[in-house]
């Protein structure tokens, strides 16, 4: 090769080189143009192409009946979404949605052609569901993983548990009450995707991970739960009642160990029942509690020693007591009473004649004192205080019907508390539903212990008054409680309905409960049953003691409590 | 003689040091020539191979997308699992079934018998006189 064909090449291979250094000299300062002195402006504009946060929606906690069944969770389920702007062919597109979303087609339509960037097509739907909607590839058609609350046992304790709404936000019962505690804490991540929306691995990749929610353990017993509901039901279609409620509690710890309701209602599918079947009614509802109250006067007037159970009195049928004349339910002639059978038989003239020895002041400071006019504290929303009127509102008759528990009003949950009293020797307890807050990882976050109750009432009285409760069964107004080979205390109550205009009392509305604990020995369970408004027969000798006796005797067996 | 020997000998030894100047300044361009190619086919390598690395690593994070995809799925059909296990335990259903398909019928009552330390010794007293009389 000569020296000038040399010289040639090495010029070529020196201008290729120059022209390679002029072109990494350019990409260099436009380089430096995007990451140093435009890098800000172009930072921002690559973010919001490709940066997505997500918000990772927090696991909604468990609920689990006391021997760990489950009542109420949450599965994974998609959301549907439609960005319009992007839709082609919207009719066709809403005709195939709407095969496969049971949804009206035109209602998609109407969505699709919608002047927005962001419209529900369907929320919280079946992962299959989702998955053929997914197979069409439709553009400007996205999915949202959430999360559908489910209840498996469907109505029963829909009350107690109470649902959900479409965000997850506990609405009624204890999913609202304990919303808190089982709604966990969303998360949020950033991440870096690419046009065809995969995350890119080497981007921004920033987790803040969400916190599930708490499981909550309750004292409900599912079993004692479907036995009580089976029960109302068959009560309230038996007399063709309007409504009613039951508490089993366990008098000793306040364990509610089942509340049932009537109507009731289908937790996965609430929007279809009327909102009225949504309240608990034993905690929201008051009534006038009728003859279950003489258990309050009788212990009351032992406790301040005025009378001894096996004091006599001579008592005519009825009583003018101001204006009013108080009757007993059925007619009889004069006759003598004990003290004990005052309140075993249920005399209304017998109840008054012993509040009138009691006054007023005191008659108001025992239900006080057994909890009347006050909330119990249930965990528990909506729960009500009740009434009882201050001394200084009694009007003249008021002596001769809040003696029988007219006159007065409380919740059933108030009525079987007072009760748990007698059970427990004089020691009032607070109802409980809850049992345990467990996290993910099972550790015990927080347990409802036993409280000591307070000490309201002497042993003495609750003994003597326990004694005369269990007369009522055996000899008195709740026969109909009885159970075999257990000895049971009770009391029955028949109450006339206000009227809604305060003008006095409905004539033919009643409300018929039994309350009652079992074994009288050792006090297990305390059960009370309200009926709201029987037809024919109105008794809650006839018409609660029964249910009593059957869920009771269904309830002893089987926490296998010895018999008496 | 001597001279024209020298004379002769002079350009000879002129284009001889000519020559090897030239030799000594194509060295240095080929070696510097050889440097940058080698530099250039090193800086090709690095590229490819982080080209290649990249596309290793997204081929992988799309794996590790499908398979978390995989995962919720499977989760998501363990949670129905558990949901529809729930709603087999329902004792409305058991009971329906029961009664109805598998016609059982709800059982007598049982009534228990508490037994006392008393219980016992009176009836192995009992027991005991029985079969004293009998021995008599």
């Amino acid at each position: 090769m000569s020296a000038k064909s040399r010289k040639r090449g090495n010029a070529r291979l020196f201008f290729i080189i120059g022209l390679f250094f002029l072109g990494f000299l350019a990409v260099a300062m436009r380089l430096v143009d995007v990451q140093a002195v435009e890098a800000e402006r172009y930072e921002d504009l690559a973010k919001k192409q490709r940066l997505r946060s997500i918000e990772i929606a927090p696991k909604r906690g468990n609920v689990y009946d006391r021997n760990g069944n489950l009542l109420a969770t949450s599965a994974d389920a998609v959301t549907v979404y439609a960005n319009p702007y992007f839709i082609k062919e919207s009719e066709s597109i809403a005709s195939q949605l709407s095969l496969i979303l049971k949804i009206d087609e035109r209602t998609l339509l109407e969505k699709l052609n919608k002047d927005s960037g962001f419209v529900y097509l369907a929320r919280k739907i079946n992962q299959s569901v989702a998955k053929r909607i997914k197979a069409l590839k439709i553009e400007g058609i996205g999915f949202l993983n959430e999360s559908k609350r489910c209840y498996p046992c469907d109505e029963l304790a829909s009350h107690v548990i109470g649902f959900v709404g479409i965000d997850n936000n506990g609405l009624v019962g204890l999913e609202m009450f304990y919303d808190d505690v089982l709604r966990g804490l969303p998360g949020r991540l950033l991440v870096e995707k690419d046009p065809i929306g995969r995350s890119i691995s080497t981007g921004i990749f920033e987790l803040s991970p969400s916190i599930d929610g708490k499981d909550v353990i309750l004292t409900i017993d599912k079993t004692i739960q479907f036995k009580a509901e089976e029960e109302l039901t068959a009560c309230i279609e038996e007399f063709n009642a309007k409504s009613g409620n039951i508490i089993v509690m366990n008098p000793k710890t306040g364990e509610i160990l089942a509340i049932a309701n009537y109507p009731s209602f289908d937790l996965n599918n609430y929007t279809q029942a009327d909102s009225s079947y949504f309240r608990n009614r034993a905690i929201t509802d008051l009534f006038e509690p009728g003859s279950t109250i003489k258990m309050i006067i009788g212990a009351a007037a032992l406790e301040e020693r005025i009378y001894e159970p096996t004091d006599v009195f001579r008592l005519p049928d009825r009583i003018k007591v101001a204006d009013k004349i108080i009757k007993d339910s059925h007619s009889r002639p004069t006759e003598d009473f004990t003290f004990t059978r005052i309140i075993s038989e249920s005399s209304n003239v017998g109840a008054v004649v012993i509040g009138q020895k009691l006054g007023k002041k005191r008659i108001c400071d025992y239900l006080s004192t057994f909890g009347f006019g006050q909330k119990t504290g249930i965990d528990f929303p909506g729960e009500v205080r009740g009434y009882v009127p201050a001394p200084e509102k009694w009007s003249g008759s008021s002596i001769g019907n809040i003696p029988f528990g007219q006159g007065m009003s409380a919740t059933s949950l108030q009525v079987l508390q007072a009760f748990s009293i007698i059970a427990n020797d004089g020691l009032l307890v607070e109802p409980n539903i809850l049992n345990k807050i467990i996290d993910t990882n099972g550790k015990i976050i927080k347990e409802v212990e036993c409280k000591q109750g307070e000490k309201v009432l002497s042993s003495k009285t609750a003994k003597r008054m326990k004694q005369i409760l269990e007369k009522a069964i055996t000899e008195g107004t709740g026969e109909n409680a009885q159970i075999d080979s257990y000895r049971v205390a009770g009391k029955t109550g028949t109450a006339q309905k206000a009227r809604t205009d305060g003008k006095g009392y409905e004539k033919d509305k009643y409300v018929a409960s039994f309350v009652g604990f079992a074994p009288v020995e050792d006090p297990q369970i305390a059960i009370i049953v309200v009926i709201d408004e029987p037809k024919e027969v109105i008794y809650g000798g006839h018409v609660a003691a029964p249910v009593f006796k059957n869920l009771a005797e269904f309830s002893l067996r089987y926490l296998k409590i010895p018999p008496s | 003689m001597q001279t024209a020997k020298k004379l002769a000998h002079r350009p000879e030894k002129k284009a001889v040091k000519r020559h090897l100047k030239l030799v000594t300044n194509r060295r240095k361009q080929d070696v510097s020539l050889g440097f940058i190619v080698m530099v250039f086919v090193a800086l090709l390598a690095a590229v490819a191979f982080s080209a290649v690395q990249q596309t290793s690593v997204t081929q992988t994070a799309i794996e590790v997308e499908n398979l978390q995809e995989i995962l919720q799925e499977e989760r998501a059909c363990n949670q129905k699992l558990v949901i529809e296990l729930a709603q087999l335990k329902s004792p409305e259903r058991i009971q329906k079934i029961a009664l109805g398909r598998l016609g059982m019928v709800v059982p007598s009552k049982v009534n228990y018998v508490k037994i006392s330390d008393d219980n016992i010794k009176n009836k192995l007293a009992m027991r005991n006189n029985h079969y004293e009389k009998f021995s008599d």
